[in-house]
């Protein structure tokens, strides 16, 4: 698509001339490894591995139809203008130094950006989409997106997405999952109370062996073990604990609608008032607020039958006909008035089966 | 003499020059003899001025008896014999006298008294009077019949409703006028109670009777208070002039000085000043208010002497805002003029046709004195009439004031766009070209505009109210809420009776609430539908009296799909229920938007696989969604029937519709897609039981998606912020993408994004205000970047998207190891401070949803931001409120509760089904949490009814709003891209890094292009 032009005068004549280079930097990050691999890798090690991204035939050099830039940045890159770059000039340049920035910033990061390769695969394996005449393979003419992300599929720089991208892709990124939290049911110690467990060398490190021992939360060791070293330091495993809380917390906020619970009425009501207060409350404290419809701090006998068929029961009438007559009133119904009249069709007063 | 308007200059100049001859030998006679009318014998009247000395001549020029007008005795030498008496009890209030009601002394009080205006006034001026009868000012027509049409009441956008029936039967009724009118009908008390326009016919007849000629409005004689409100009726209420506080200056020993409720003067005027129209011409649309740069009071926002920006005394009954940069007043108001030295005596007085709305009746326009591209005024209205205080000498136009007799230059259009004419000015040259010829003046040169959307009406049948035409208190008091959404920088735009593209604003278009006589609410925030089906809430063309000479900016037009009504993230109404997904289940939340707290899940439907993202087809005309559409992991989309929300029902599955969804977003017929890796798919759901593939567009990892016909935007993951071309939704392509990281080089993690045109905003430059600038417009895209934070995309030009990452906007946006999944953004009018140290303003918000903190102790918070300027985000203290589980999806929520609008925004999951926060107050109360909604857990996705107010059409160009005014349209689908791919200068430049990001925005006088443009 050519876009409108604009006069001489509509060009962003504030930008800087070379605006380009921000479409090849991105072009280069994206190239380059991300997200896992990258933290137990040396700066040289990332460096060859984001060189060999532009080299697909592997001879250390990248010309001019290998490199996913323009021709300004390509020169500026070719310092002995031999009309190649190699790993020297690559390694020593401005580009290298932002992207060594960068991998240095994202090893720092709270969780792991997904990794390039795993995104390049599973892009390429969706291409597919885009094959408009079946023909096995994705061409410039079949893509309807920006020519930078066709680029970015193009591996082999053939001008199409087939096979041959999708394998080499697959090389890049191995099938072996990234590493993953575990599923834990129940929710882990602190870091203290599990060091003080699983320690056994007393190192104030938890290798592999030893936060096995933990059961569930062992499966996490990957996940956690950032720097690569084979142990988890403090400031690891919290990171373990409190990234597996959350996911237990939220869970056990109860299921998609919360389980059944039993409350024994009289048995609780210790001083016989007929109410529960939160100090006499035996069931999950969370559940205390939700029942409490009035919110006067105390729980009674019609709000724990009005709650337990709202959760439990399936269809609309059964969660709010408390008294099984067929009609819900705006008693029964509890619930916003401007809800009720709309669900009161027939403005009778009630919700039936014969409104909607 | 005779002040006839067919009277030419020579022919008046002799009859004046006679007219003082005669006055000067026979002022005392005429004071106590008359001279009589139409050539009567005069009557006596030296009773009459016995008690009256000093009284002031009524009619300069042609002194009449004070008998031949008000009747009564004049010879008679005490008061009781004297005066007329009233033969019926004066009822004391507001309500208007039926026509025919004792008409003795209703011409004893007021001979102008349009009951007896024919047979007094009449006698001399019988065309002036007969075309008044006929008029809109008398018939109030338009006013009356635009909401009967809103609410379906009648079919006919030409409704016949007046005060008084009136008839035309001078067999001229051209295309457009009515033959007749009828008298505007009572409450429809047989009428269905559930139905908001069975209430609305209590509404005319009770609370809009002030503003017509049949009566002196609500500033009846003697009540206190009513400053600005005094007038006369009839003839008087324009051609007497009152003070605004009804009190008697006049020389009149007789006169009562203290009661208001009495004209300045005994003395006719026909320089008639701008405070006597606005007597009336203050409410609703504020044409009188708006001239003079005053606005209403938004809710609850401080004012009064002690407050800037605010007028200092009371008038009608309230304090208005006077702000030189939030509402400057119309240039010809600056200039000196006054509203009748543009309004021809025809505008005023009616042509002698029944018009029904005002589109037909007012013949002057701008091009009368200004002139049009090509030629110069040729001193004509649009009616072909003689503009009679414009004049033209050599190449000079002059135009006299009515009122002050000053003379003002008329710029000429064509000497504006002429390089040769001290007058040129090469950016208006630039501008107004052939291809802007069917644009009206005002479409470019408004200055500010409020616009009531949401204009809400209560009727309470708890009260009983005054009927103002029948004199009876019946049960329903009804009141008017206008200021619901508080804006003044809104443009809309369409196609006005004459074809020409002119600003359109919320007219009288309501949605209504009703309570029964035991205070049971009927009726809550019901919104009308006309007879053709359409939302009865409407929009009209309209001229905003706010000119100014500073037009808004090309973009605002031609970069702006909100301006032609395809909806923004404001003006949207949160409705009855929600819809929610879970891991396995859809589930119907009933919303409480009065008590919160009290929302709640209330049905569920359990679908086979594990759900990822759902969108709701809402009825744009009721607010209500017919069907949920739910992606699953496996690719699957399902088809829920949430018609009736207690009993949802999966209607259908297409499997393998989709590769991975994210996010969905349905406008109008459409369902987009955010597909992830499998970039971004569009349906048609037309039968939205039947969703059709039509096109997918390929992106790197599409997260979310903003759609603002013809573009969607997408935050597209690693790809950064993708735009896409969707005119034509089964061949959508990309435009461009934006790397938001630019030289940082660090990876997109581009996954939430939302959209705000910011309309340009007028700003005072110097201390006396009248240098007026305009901030810039511009189309903004606001991306959640996830470890990298927010960036803010000036995407004016979707392909060229500018990334603005200035300075200010890294410190702003700095979270501590941030990780920010979700944005919102919302425009709210601040309320100053009490003192009026801090002003009211109007501010863009940008919610951000964050999780941050040191690892040991990560934290999830909603932060507010004030990013009303892009370059210069600000953070709000106090405003971070903490949060627990959230998903990182942010939802606004507004709430209507009498009088106020409140804003809320959800952190949908946290605690379950979602957290609100007020922040409605952001700015001086900071942020906070209102409400838990603890139900449901596992939340995937949330996503609540709405009525969007401002989406007039929709992405198939398919009227929603109707239009009440006949011949009136908005733009169609050819005419709107033609708009939106002229090329046109972007609103601003910026100074940019090596990597295209904008660190700052140049000043007009930094920026080349503008230098040339305004040399």
């Amino acid at each position: 698509m050519n876009p409108t032009r604009t006069s001489a005068r509509g060009a962003n004549r504030g930008a800087h001339p070379r605006r380009r280079p921000a479409t090849w930097l991105c072009a280069a990050v994206l190239a380059s490894a991300g997200g896992a691999r990258a933290q137990d890798e040396s700066d040289e090690a990332f460096l060859r591995r984001t060189f060999a991204r532009w080299d697909p035939n592997g001879d250390g050099r990248v010309t001019t139809e290998e490199y996913p830039g323009d021709a300004d940045r390509f020169r500026s890159l070719d310092r002995d203008g031999d009309g190649v770059i190699d790993f020297d000039e690559f390694s020593k340049s401005g580009v290298a130094r932002t992207l060594i920035s960068a991998k240095r910033r994202d090893d720092a990061a709270p969780r792991r950006r997904e990794d390039v390769d795993q995104l390049a695969l599973r892009r390429i394996e969706a291409a597919r989409r885009f094959d408009s005449n079946r023909d096995g393979r994705v061409t410039e003419r079949e893509w309807n997106g920006t020519p930078q992300a066709f680029a970015e599929l193009d591996l082999d720089r053939d001008g199409r997405i087939d096979q041959r991208d999708l394998q080499l892709a697959r090389r890049r990124a191995p099938v072996d999952e990234l590493p993953r939290l575990p599923d834990v049911k129940r929710r882990p110690d602190d870091v203290d109370q599990l060091l003080k467990r699983l320690d056994r060398n007393r190192d104030e490190l938890l290798d592999e062996r030893e936060l096995a021992r933990a059961g569930e939360l062992g499966e996490g060791f990957a996940w956690a073990d950032r720097d690569g070293d084979g142990q988890l330091d403090r400031d690891e495993l919290n990171r373990l604990v409190s990234a597996v809380r959350q996911i237990v917390d939220a869970r056990n906020r109860g299921d998609e609608r919360p389980t059944a619970f039993r409350v024994p009425f009289s048995t609780w009501d210790d001083n016989g008032d007929g109410r529960l207060e939160a100090a006499e409350w035996k069931e999950r404290k969370y559940l205390f607020p939700r029942i409490d419809q009035d919110r006067d701090a105390a729980v009674t006998k019609e709000e724990v039958e009005r709650y337990r068929r709202a959760v439990e029961g399936k269809t609309f009438f059964e969660r709010f006909d408390l008294d099984d007559d067929g009609r819900v009133t705006p008693t029964e119904f509890g619930g916003p008035p401007g809800a009720f009249r709309r669900l009161d069709t027939n403005r009778d007063g009630a919700i039936t089966r014969g409104d909607g | 003499m005779v002040c006839s308007p067919d009277a030419t200059p020579r022919r008046t100049a002799r009859r004046l020059a006679a007219a003082t001859l005669a006055l000067a030998s026979l002022a005392v006679a005429a004071f106590t003899t008359g001279m009589g009318r139409g050539g009567d014998r005069p009557a006596r009247a030296d009773g009459c001025v016995a008690c009256h000395v000093g009284i002031e001549e009524i009619h300069p020029g042609f002194p009449l008896s004070c008998v031949d007008c008000h009747g009564g005795d004049g010879t008679a030498t005490a008061r009781e014999a004297a005066h007329v008496a009233p033969a019926l009890a004066l009822p004391g209030d507001e309500r208007v006298l039926p026509q025919n009601r004792d008409l003795a002394w209703q011409r004893f009080r007021n001979p102008s008294n349009l009951r007896v205006a024919r047979e007094v006034c009449g006698d001399c001026h019988r065309e002036a009077v007969d075309n008044m009868l006929k008029s809109l000012h008398a018939t109030t027509a338009g006013h009356l019949g635009d909401g009967f049409y809103e609410h379906g009441i009648v079919a006919d956008k030409r409704p016949r409703f007046s005060i008084f029936p009136v008839r035309d039967d001078d067999g001229v009724v051209p295309d457009g006028a009515l033959t007749a009118t009828t008298q505007v009908p009572p409450f429809r008390r047989s009428g269905p109670r559930a139905d908001i326009a069975t209430h609305y016919t209590d509404l005319p007849r009770k609370a809009c009777m002030h503003c017509h000629l049949y009566s002196e409005g609500r500033a009846v004689d003697g009540r206190l208070g009513m400053d600005g409100d005094y007038r006369g009726e009839g003839c008087a209420a324009c051609h007497v002039t009152y003070a605004d506080d009804g009190r008697s200056r006049s020389a009149d020993r007789a006169a009562d000085r203290l009661e208001p409720g009495h004209p300045m003067q005994h003395r006719f005027t026909s320089a008639i000043p701008t405070a006597t129209c606005t007597r009336c011409h203050y409410g609703d649309a504020s044409i009188g208010l708006h001239y003079r740069g005053m606005a209403q009071l938004v809710p609850g926002m401080p004012a009064g002497p002690d407050v800037d920006g605010t007028t200092d005394r009371l008038l009608n009954g309230t304090f208005y805002i006077q702000d030189r940069d939030l509402t400057p007043p119309d240039v010809h108001h600056q200039r000196g003029m006054h509203c009748i030295d543009c309004h021809t005596l025809t505008d005023v007085m009616g042509d002698g046709n029944i018009w029904p709305q005002m589109d037909h009746a007012v013949e002057i326009e701008c091009t009368s004195c200004h002139g049009t591209f090509d030629r110069p005024s040729e001193l004509m209205t649009s009616q072909g009439r003689r503009v009679r205080n414009l004049t033209r000498e050599g190449n000079a136009f002059w135009l006299t004031s009515k009122v002050t007799g000053a003379r003002h230059r008329v710029k000429q259009v064509v000497d504006v766009l002429d390089p040769k004419h001290p007058d040129y000015d090469a950016r208006a040259a630039a501008a107004m070209t052939g291809d802007h010829a069917r644009l009206e003046c005002y479409t470019c040169h408004n200055g500010w505009n409020v616009s009531f959307f949401g204009f809400h009406f209560d009727r309470n049948e708890q009260f009983t109210q005054l009927d103002l035409l029948s004199g009876e208190r019946t049960p329903g008091r009804v009141t008017t809420q206008e200021k619901v959404f508080a804006t003044f920088n809104q443009l809309r735009l369409g196609i006005n009776h004459e074809g020409m593209i002119a600003p359109y604003l919320v007219g009288f278009s309501t949605i209504g609430s009703a309570r029964d006589a035991d205070g049971e609410l009927i009726l809550h925030q019901a919104t009308p539908q006309t007879a053709a089906g359409l939302s009865g809430v409407t929009l009209v063309p309209h001229q905003m009296h706010t000119t100014r000479p500073e037009a808004r900016t090309c973009a605002e037009c031609h970069r702006a799909p909100v301006v032609y009504g395809f909806g923004s993230v404001n003006f949207r109404l949160t409705r009855e229920f929600g819809f929610a997904i879970t891991r396995r289940s859809l589930h119907a939340i009933a919303v409480d938007t009065r008590t919160p707290a009290r929302t709640q899940a209330i049905a569920s439907v359990e679908l086979e696989q594990e759900l990822r993202a759902l969108a709701l087809r809402v009825d744009p005309v009721l607010a209500r969604a017919s069907v949920a559409y739910v992606a699953d992991a496996a690719g699957g989309l399902t088809v829920v029937d949430v018609s009736t929300p207690s009993h949802p029902r999966a209607v259908r599955r297409l499997p393998d519709a989709l590769v991975d969804p994210y996010r969905m977003v349905c406008q109008g017929d459409y369902l987009a897609v955010a597909d992830g890796v499998g970039g971004v798919a569009l349906f048609d759901v037309e039968s939205p039981a039947r969703p059709k593939p039509l096109g997918v567009v390929a992106t790197t990892d599409a997260r979310d998606i903003a759609w603002a016909w013809p573009w969607l935007f997408v935050a597209d993951g690693a790809g950064g912020l993708t735009t896409i071309d969707a005119r034509d939704p089964s061949a959508p392509r990309a435009l461009a993408s934006v790397d938001l990281n630019g030289g940082d080089a660090g990876q997109n993690e581009a996954v939430d994004v939302d959209l705000l045109f910011q309309l340009s905003r007028t700003f005072a430059l110097d201390a006396d205000g009248r240098r007026i600038g305009r901030t810039p417009a511009r189309h903004l895209a606001f991306v959640a970047t996830g470890l990298d934070g927010v960036r803010v995309v000036d995407v004016t030009d979707p392909r060229q998207p500018i990334v603005l990452f200035g300075p200010t906007a890294r410190n702003a946006f700095s979270f501590e190891r941030g990780d920010v999944r979700g944005v919102a953004v919302n425009t709210v009018f601040d309320l100053g401070s009490e003192g009026g140290g801090i002003r009211s303003r109007e501010r863009d918000y940008l919610y951000v949803f964050v999780e941050e903190g040191a690892d040991a102790n990560r934290q999830q918070r909603v932060r507010v931001f004030d990013v009303t300027d892009p370059m210069s985000p600000r953070a709000v203290r106090d405003a971070a409120p903490r949060v627990y589980g959230g998903t990182g999806e942010l939802l606004p929520f507004r709430a209507y509760n009498e009088p106020f609008l409140q804003h809320f925004v959800v952190a949908a999951g946290s605690g379950g089904l979602g957290t609100l926060v007020d922040v409605g107050r952001a700015a001086t109360q900071g942020a906070a949490v209102a409400a838990t909604w603890d139900d449901l857990a596992e939340l995937r996705d949330l996503e609540f009814e709405e009525l969007a107010f401002d989406r007039l059409q929709d992405e198939r160009q398919h009227p929603i709003k109707d239009i009440s005014h006949d011949g009136c349209r908005y733009l169609d689908r050819d005419e709107l891209l033609r708009v939106f791919d002229a090329a046109v200068p972007p609103p601003v430049r910026y100074r940019t890094d090596p990597y295209g990001v904008a660190i700052e925005a140049l000043a007009p006088d930094q920026d080349p292009d503008r230098r040339e443009r305004t040399r």
